[in-house]
């Protein structure tokens, strides 16, 4: 019973990272796009930026993602 | 799955600070399956759990909390065991306890005689454990390790604040000097700060033990919950203090990087920041326990030693100890240790602590007397009826401690939007840094802007750094520690002040049930009134005395067993009057009685008996049917076939009953009576009580019906009744009050229960309830006004056109004055007293009513 939950929390672990780094890596992505857009960044602003939105965007977006799958899988 | 077969525990949980800890471990356990209900109160610190045992086990339950970073607090137990010699003996001793279910751990040693149980108490008591080492065959005593030991919640709230106190000392100095060496260029500083201070090295050395320090426990916690997919509090104030700090980090060692330079390295924001939150913590540990003191006061009034007779012996043992039939032994200044009832002496206790009651109670053979309770004149011994966890004070204890881990509607709202809270603000603080990243800075930017309430400038902050700061204030501001705390501290405080006055609330939801009522029915039989008829009337005509006339209807009726007859001789005799045998006695069946007595003829009984027997009646009609008409039942007496007079015989009202009412209607409330008698009967106690509305001829299974027709009117109702007849009108009611319960109070119906009979408690249940409601209701406003106003000031609204910003540490110092305050506001409620006890400190003897012709013989009429 133990290594059955155990599986089912690492698939749950699984599932969720790679869509809460998926959809930070987006955020991310959103923000180079605007830097490029809108333009005249130091490339120091530029890092800084993706970073912080990074940090951000996983923060919001794991416990989301972890929740949402751990709700499918005791359905 | 039946409702029968779920286990309820009360767990205590270390480590919650704020309202999505509350969240976190509900949602954790309600993923387990088998968990129909999980329900956590954050100022108390406890979980309830309802759960199959089938399904889930108490360890899973555990695991789920320790899981999301928490830690779920096990009581300790430490005893002697003398005859625990052996191996052997420790086997049997670990295996026996360890079989128990709440048990945890036992640690036991043969070569001491000594075991250390962990265990839950809100599965077994300790007295259980024990109880089992002794069947086991050993005798056992609990080690008395200090008054420290009793509180272990009192306990680790003081590890806490020595744990926070130890880090401010540590922190705040430090702070300082970070400040004086960051603002060394203005004011005057110049002139007694060294330079070397101002050196970004130097702040960095001094930055760094506060960060990896006092402020690393928020970077363990936010990991811990983050591994679980939760994000709480402590991810709030380690975002904040890691940007800081890492700003600093860059600036200092590559001022070049573009990062805002070596003039923007916010290492006095991540001390401060760090410092303040501490600060916050600290204060929080220091207040949280007050709220609880009440039940603590209750928890102190269990008495730890009994003085017992057994085999004609006196000794002294653990009050937990004493048995039910124990013959107990209390002396003047003793506390009670057990419920029992008294056989030997007599003394005047004093039961305020339990019942509010604040005259001492005499208590003589036959009384009962309740644990816990202050002996205060004589000694006597008693019989103990009711011991360990069926004591009263247990009983009491228990459903208090239940009522503040359970969690009212409103505190349901509260925690869901503190819950969601912490991922709103980091996906706001995203937005910010968007905003002035992309616009903000470009378009309202001031090199000249400065920090609010500080002479630090921004200077040549960059874009990154600008936006940054901005995204981390918000963070660290938007804290909602606060809207947490708001409910459930007030409920903890409220439902304690209550149970001082004798009110007892069975839950969270009860109280904020109980302030919104619009209608109150009381059942009439054994709640506004007494339940046994008494004389409430005597009238005497043709020459003799009321006096005379009551004791020739005494003699008449004293070897009857009718109620009405036992009313009439209980009646003289309480007027001090000898109740002599007749010498002749007859009972004429559905009519009265006749007897004989020193020559006289004597008759008693209704009209028909009268006319049968020739006796004229005409004087005594206009009276007899005033007397019915007011709900009485009239006798009339006739001596030697001439009409001598009246007695009539009514249910009396109890004491307060009208006092009550009045009470209630000055609150606003339609009061009502709900009683199976007739119309007559019950609109004339109606009368006299100044009810609004009567249900007459209601019988007792269509209460809960007329009840529920209360509500399709649109009126929240309470029902106040007896708690075991009215059971389906109380459980109905929006609130059912059950009264006078008396020591029985866990068998009780009903949300409410009032300890003692007096009608008058029902008002001082409304009138907590209103009171607890109205200190929720400002906690939350101050709460949530402190997040509405604080978060756009945060995220920098008013930058462009004050050009000031908040910084992060003044941000952290706001939001521990939010938690504060509402900590400190909720401690007001401490002051709370009943107006019926701020009007009349004493309580009066004299009844409202005419019940005082029964209780001293001399209506209150006729006086």
């Amino acid at each position: 019973m133990e290594t059955k939950s155990t599986a089912v929390d690492r698939s749950i672990l699984r599932r969720s990272a790679f869509w809460y780094t998926g959809t930070s890596l987006g955020v991310v992505v959103l923000f180079l796009t605007l830097t490029e857009l809108v333009g005249g960044y130091r490339i120091a602003a530029v890092v800084g930026g993706a970073i912080w939105s990074f940090i951000l965007s996983m923060i919001v977006t794991m416990p989301l993602y972890t929740a949402f799958f751990k709700r499918r899988f005791a359905q | 799955m039946g409702k029968s077969e779920m286990t309820k525990v009360t767990l205590k949980v270390g480590g919650m600070s704020c309202a999505s800890c509350v969240a976190h471990i509900e949602g954790a356990l309600k993923d387990l399956k088998g968990v129909s209900k999980a329900s956590v109160n954050l100022a108390a610190q406890k979980t309830y759990v309802e759960y199959d045992p089938a399904q889930v086990d108490l360890g899973s339950l555990t695991k789920a909390i320790q899981d999301v970073g928490y830690e779920v607090v096990a009581d300790e137990l430490a005893l002697q065991i003398p005859g625990m010699r052996s191996a052997h003996c420790e086997g049997v001793v670990k295996h026996g306890v360890t079989n128990l279910p709440g048990v945890v751990r036992v640690e036991a040693k043969a070569n001491i005689g000594a075991a250390t149980v962990s265990y839950h108490s809100g599965i077994v008591s300790a007295a259980e454990i024990k109880q089992t080492i002794r069947d086991l065959g050993y005798e056992v005593a609990e080690k008395v390790e200090g008054e420290a030991a009793l509180d272990q919640e009192r306990e680790a709230r003081q590890r806490e604040i020595r744990r926070q106190g130890f880090w401010m000392l540590f922190s705040w100095p430090l702070a300082m000097i970070i400040m004086l060496g960051t603002f060394r260029d203005y004011w005057i500083l110049a002139e007694f700060v060294p330079e070397l201070l101002a050196n970004n090295l130097i702040l960095f050395l001094f930055t760094t033990p506060i960060v990896f320090g006092p402020g690393w426990q928020f970077f363990i916690n936010s990991w811990r919950g983050l591994k679980h997919g939760v994000a709480d509090m402590n991810l709030l104030y380690a975002t904040g203090i890691g940007a800081a700090y890492l700003i600093g980090v860059v600036n200092t060692f590559w001022p070049e990087a573009g990062f805002g330079g070596a003039k923007a390295v916010f290492f006095e924001s991540a001390a401060l920041l760090t410092s303040f939150i501490i600060l916050g913590k600290w204060l929080e540990a220091l207040t949280r326990g007050r709220t609880s003191e009440a039940i603590r006061r209750l928890m102190a009034l269990q008495p730890k030693i009994a003085r017992v007779i057994r085999n004609g012996q006196e000794m002294e043992l653990p009050a937990d100890e004493v048995l039910a039939d124990d013959l107990v032994l209390v002396r003047p200044g003793e506390r009670i240790p057990v419920d029992g009832v008294v056989t030997e002496g007599y003394s005047a206790v004093d039961e305020s602590m339990l019942t509010g009651e604040s005259l001492p109670v005499e208590k003589k053979s036959g009384d009962q007397v309740i644990g816990g309770t202050m002996n205060k004149t004589g000694a006597f011994r008693f019989r103990a009826t009711k011991v360990g966890k069926e004591t009263a004070l247990a009983q009491i204890i228990h459903l208090v401690e239940e009522a503040q881990a359970s969690k009212a509607p409103i505190q349901k709202l509260a925690d869901m939007v503190a819950g969601h809270f912490i991922l709103a603000v980091h996906a706001l603080a995203l937005t910010v840094f968007f905003f002035w990243f992309f616009v903000g800075y470009w378009t309202f930017f001031d090199p000249q802007s400065r920090f609010l309430l500080t002479p630090y400038g921004l200077g040549e902050i960059g874009v990154f750094g600008f936006s940054l700061l901005l995204s981390v204030t918000v963070l660290v501001i938007s804290c909602p520690c606060a809207v947490g705390m708001a409910t459930p501290s007030a409920m903890m405080a409220g439902t304690g002040k209550a149970a001082e006055h004798g009110v007892l609330f069975k839950g969270a939801d009860a109280i904020e049930a109980t302030a919104k009522l619009d209608a109150i029915v009381f059942d009439k039989t054994g709640t506004l009134t007494r339940g046994e008829p008494s004389v409430t009337d005597v009238v005497a005509i043709g020459g003799l005395t009321e006096r005379e006339v009551l004791k020739l209807a005494a003699i008449t009726e004293k070897n009857s067993e009718h109620p009405l007859g036992e009313a009439i001789v209980r009646g003289a005799k309480e007027r001090g009057d000898e109740v002599p045998d007749a010498d002749r006695f007859q009972s004429i069946p559905g009519h009265g009685v006749e007897a004989q007595w020193q020559g006289k003829k004597i008759l008693l009984g209704n009209r028909k008996l009268m006319r049968e027997r020739a006796v004229t009646l005409e004087a005594m009609l206009p009276k007899a049917e005033a007397l019915e008409n007011d709900g009485k039942t009239a006798m009339f007496v006739a001596v030697d076939g001439r009409p001598a007079g009246l007695i009539a015989v009514a249910d009396t009202l109890k004491d307060y009953s009208l006092d009550a009412v009045e009470q209630l209607h000055q609150m606003g409330l339609e009061v009502l009576m709900i009683t199976g008698d007739n119309r007559r009967t019950a609109e004339a106690i109606a009368r006299r009580v100044k009810i609004d509305r009567v249900l007459a001829e209601v019988l007792p299974q269509d209460k809960a019906e007329k009840v529920k027709e209360l509500q399709a009117e649109g009126k929240r109702v309470a029902m106040v009744g007896d708690g075991v007849n009215d059971a389906p009108a109380l459980a109905q009611a929006d609130v059912g009050i059950a009264i006078g319960s008396g020591t029985d109070v866990a068998k009780e119906t009903g949300h409410v229960i009032l300890i003692k009979e007096d009608l008058r408690d029902v008002v001082v249940a409304m009138e907590a309830a209103k009171a607890t409601m109205r200190k929720v209701k400002e906690n939350l406003f101050w709460a949530f006004g402190y997040n509405v106003a604080s978060i756009p000031i945060g995220a920098g609204l008013f930058y462009p056109f004050f050009k000031l910003v908040v910084s992060p540490e003044l941000a952290a110092l706001l939001m521990a004055i939010s938690s504060l305050s509402v900590t400190l506001n909720t401690l007001l409620l401490k002051r709370f007293v009943p107006t019926l006890k701020r009007e009349r400190p004493v309580q009066t003897e004299k009844p409202i009513l005419e019940p005082s012709y029964a209780g001293r013989g001399v209506s209150a009429r006729r006086r």
